[in-house]
């Protein structure tokens, strides 16, 4: 499965935007152009303002708490890929690897991050069966998974916490509605308990995160590269990237995108919504937001 | 045009009863696009979101559905050009790897459309073999499109993607069917040389088929992660045959050579060289390539210049010609990732027992699969040795950026006029009967193929009767022995 040994160059990208939809557009951008078999993988690290990313068949009035995040101004975006929802801010380090198809191997991308890590800092993460990492002692998760194939090629991104505010980052992933909601979208898992780098390693920083997990990378290829991208320029240049980014932002992918759900109102009311839009209902209703 | 379309329409209602007797009925118009693998030991997924409905027309690559394995969301892409005629799951449906996704309705086969008097006269069940059998022939006789060849889709993709006329491989299958094999054989891979064993082709390019899948999943549409050295190969190809290709064929007789190398046998062992035919190919043809630079060249990315790197330059209209100084000559190479053609650098510098040696080094790395990059790039001029698997003529495609490449038959004994025209006379009465000297020699075929724009065929034969002409009297290249 994994055993193909890797190509021959390996690219490094560091993104300057803090923009969540700014990154998620530019990291889809290069998934769907960037021919990683002529031109070699790419490794693309970001961080984020604090946001809430929910997975691409999820329903955000299930996982995420809306009223708390539009009161703190955290952002909320779907990305493309599967999986559960995370929450980011500047502590955090989002970290996105391009392949084949046929090289795509998740277990093996923890292994070299965590490896990485592990020796860089006094921290102990150990990668689980769900593509987690969790911090040792205590099974504290500091990092969930995700991954995009489309066209023989595929793309595994990370959260990586090394710093984080648990409180807010609890408060905004428990939605009030959670309980009021039936619906297939893909549930988050609720990792037990959760942990930051920093809890184990108080020097532990975003950037030396970068740095020892670049160090490690580079020595997977034979060649690599390193390159810091200002982002936002780039979106601005490129309509192709502009088209993606104004797609990420739109109301129309945010919630429309939910499988359609039944919600139970407060009182016995039955709603049922489809592509984000009201199907029917029997009661009126006040839009809070 | 009416009655045509009639016609049409009756025989695919014909051909749909046909569909329930012949087993695998190739071309009928309607394939089932199956989940391919995921990848991951991934056997299940769940549909969560269809681009396409019944009815709609879908190309080639174009989004049919959004699926969701564990963390992982994957966009299926249509394999086929077509109208999608059913969809088998529903959204939150699990489908499974390696069984139906959607039935697309291909593109209209002209068999269709040509054979409707013959399918409306038979009826359903009786006519199945002599249906079958009448098409085999009209394939084999048929020069149209590739509506009438018998392949299963996953072989016409295949033939399409690298530009292969179904209609001229010849099948090896059931009934004229041509079969994948037949298609990566027409694309002229090859091992090294004569001599030693070649790898077994057929299991080098089967996906590698976990024991316990359903048994449907081996019989079509085989889904091969294309890994490697093969995705080259595609790459390759396509670039290829954007290159204007002319042939140029000849027999040669190896008596010479046969006997030259039975002789240097001992000698080699004592040197531990294996010596097989290939390095005399390759050293004769450095040898020619002296005389003829323009073959060892290479044109530019931009298929606008060619390039010429040592200090003479022909410009050829706007373009440049590179003549390389080294004659860095490429072999074919079957491996068990496919197809590799690494080079022998500078060759023009080697002894023959030297290039011998470094076929052999190339043959066992590349049956690790552990070819070095130096040794796949910086080829001047290609060399196949499809005789050792067999063969006499063929149609090699050239390597770019190079500009000529030779494919090499297999030895074969077969009789011809003997070479001094020793003549037995026989008289009777008053007739004089010349008896012309008959004898079995050893001979080869060589194919040579070049790119039309920058090479013209005087040149590409000069040069051939030049090769020819060092294999049959291998004491020219001992006279050049420095």
């Amino acid at each position: 499965m994994c055993t193909i040994s890797r190509g021959k160059i390996g690219k490094i990208l560091k993104s300057t935007s803090t923009c969540i939809f700014e990154n998620l557009a530019f990291e889809e951008h290069i998934f769907r152009t960037h021919n990683v078999e002529r031109s070699g993988e790419v490794l693309l690290m970001w961080s984020n303002r604090p946001s809430v990313v929910i997975g691409r068949h999820q329903n955000p009035w299930v996982e995420v708490n809306l009223p708390f995040a539009k009161e703190t101004n955290i952002e909320i975006a779907r990305r493309h890929s599967g999986g559960g929802t995370v929450y980011h801010d500047q502590g955090n380090l989002n970290i996105s690897l391009l392949t084949t198809h046929a090289q795509h191997c998740r277990p093996k991308n923890l292994k070299f991050i965590s490896d990485a890590l592990n020796s860089n800092f006094t921290v102990q993460i150990v990668p689980n069966s769900r593509d987690d990492m969790e911090l040792q002692p205590g099974n504290r998760k500091c990092s969930g998974t995700a991954a995009r194939i489309a066209k023989g090629q595929a793309y595994h991104h990370l959260t990586l916490l090394i710093d984080a505010d648990l409180e807010i980052l609890k408060k905004s992933l428990k939605s009030p509605f959670r309980d009021q909601i039936e619906s297939n979208a893909t549930r988050s898992v609720r990792a037990l308990a959760v942990g930051f780098l920093r809890e184990d390693d108080g020097n532990a920083s975003v950037e030396g995160a970068e740095m020892a997990i670049s160090e490690v990378y580079r020595k997977l290829f034979e060649q690599s590269q390193f390159e810091t991208i200002d982002v936002s320029s780039k979106i601005a240049a490129n309509p192709e990237i502009l088209k993606i980014l104004e797609e990420l932002k739109s109301w129309k992918w945010i919630y429309g995108k939910s499988p359609k759900f039944q919600f139970s109102g407060e009182n016995g009311q039955e709603i049922e919504v489809k592509d984000g839009l009201i199907m029917g209902t029997d009661q009126r209703f006040s839009t809070d937001f | 045009m009416m009655a045509a379309r009639l016609l049409g329409t009756s025989s695919r209602i014909a051909k749909f009863s046909r569909h329930f007797h012949t087993a695998k009925a190739a071309f009928l118009p309607v394939v089932q696009f199956k989940l391919s693998d995921i990848g991951e030991g991934i056997a299940e997924v769940q549909v969560k979101e269809w681009y396409v409905k019944e009815g709609d027309t879908i190309s080639q690559f174009d989004k049919v559905c959004e699926v969701q394995s564990d963390k992982a969301a994957v966009t299926i892409s249509s394999r086929y050009d077509g109208i999608v005629r059913k969809l088998y799951h529903d959204v939150d449906g699990m489908a499974r790897v390696g069984q139906a996704l959607i039935d697309v309705e291909v593109e209209g086969n002209v068999e269709e459309d040509e054979k409707p008097k013959k399918e409306e006269k038979k009826g359903a069940v009786t006519s199945t073999p002599q249906a079958s059998k009448e098409s085999a022939t009209s394939a084999s006789e048929s020069s149209a499109s590739d509506g009438k060849v018998l392949a299963t889709p996953a072989v016409r993709r295949l033939a399409m993607e690298n530009k292969v006329k179904l209609s001229s491989v010849r099948g090896s299958g059931k009934e004229g069917r041509v079969l994948k094999e037949d298609v990566l054989k027409f694309l002229g891979q090859v091992p090294a040389d004569h001599s030693s064993g070649s790898t077994n082709i057929r299991t080098t390019h089967q996906a590698p088929l976990p024991a316990a899948k359903s048994y449907e999943a081996l019989k079509e549409d085989v889904a091969v992660p294309i890994r490697g050295y093969t995705r080259a190969m595609i790459k390759t190809m396509t670039e290829a045959l954007k290159i204007p290709h002319f042939g140029y064929n000849d027999e040669i007789n190896v008596d010479a050579l046969v006997k030259l190398r039975g002789e240097l046998k001992d000698f080699a062992k004592e040197r531990h060289v294996k010596l097989s035919y290939m390095p005399f190919f390759i050293k004769a043809a450095s040898l020619a390539l002296f005389e003829f630079p323009g073959l060892n060249a290479t044109t530019d990315d931009k298929l606008e210049n060619i390039i010429h790197k040592v200090s003479t330059s022909i410009m050829v209209n706007t373009q440049k010609l590179i003549l390389k100084a080294s004659h860095n000559i490429c072999l074919a190479m079957d491996t068990p990732g496919g197809l590799v053609v690494p080079n022998i650098k500078n060759c023009e510098q080697r002894s023959i027992f030297e290039i011998a040696q470094e076929i052999t080094r190339l043959m066992e790395a590349g049956k690790r699969q552990q070819i070095g990059r130096e040794d796949l790039v910086g080829g001047t001029f290609t060399l196949s040795n499809i005789g050792a698997i067999g063969g006499t003529y063929a149609s090699p495609v050239i390597f770019p950026p190079q500009v000529a490449i030779g494919a090499i038959g297999a030895i074969e004994r077969l009789p011809r006029f003997d070479k001094h025209d020793n003549v037995q006379l026989n008289i009777n009465c008053f007739l004089e009967i010349y008896l012309f000297q008959v004898i079995a020699a050893n001979v080869i075929k060589v194919s040579w193929c070049a790119d039309h724009r920058v090479v013209d065929g005087a040149t590409m034969a000069r040069f051939g009767n030049r090769w020819k002409f060092y294999l049959e009297h291998p004491s020219a290249m001992l006279a050049q022995l420095k």
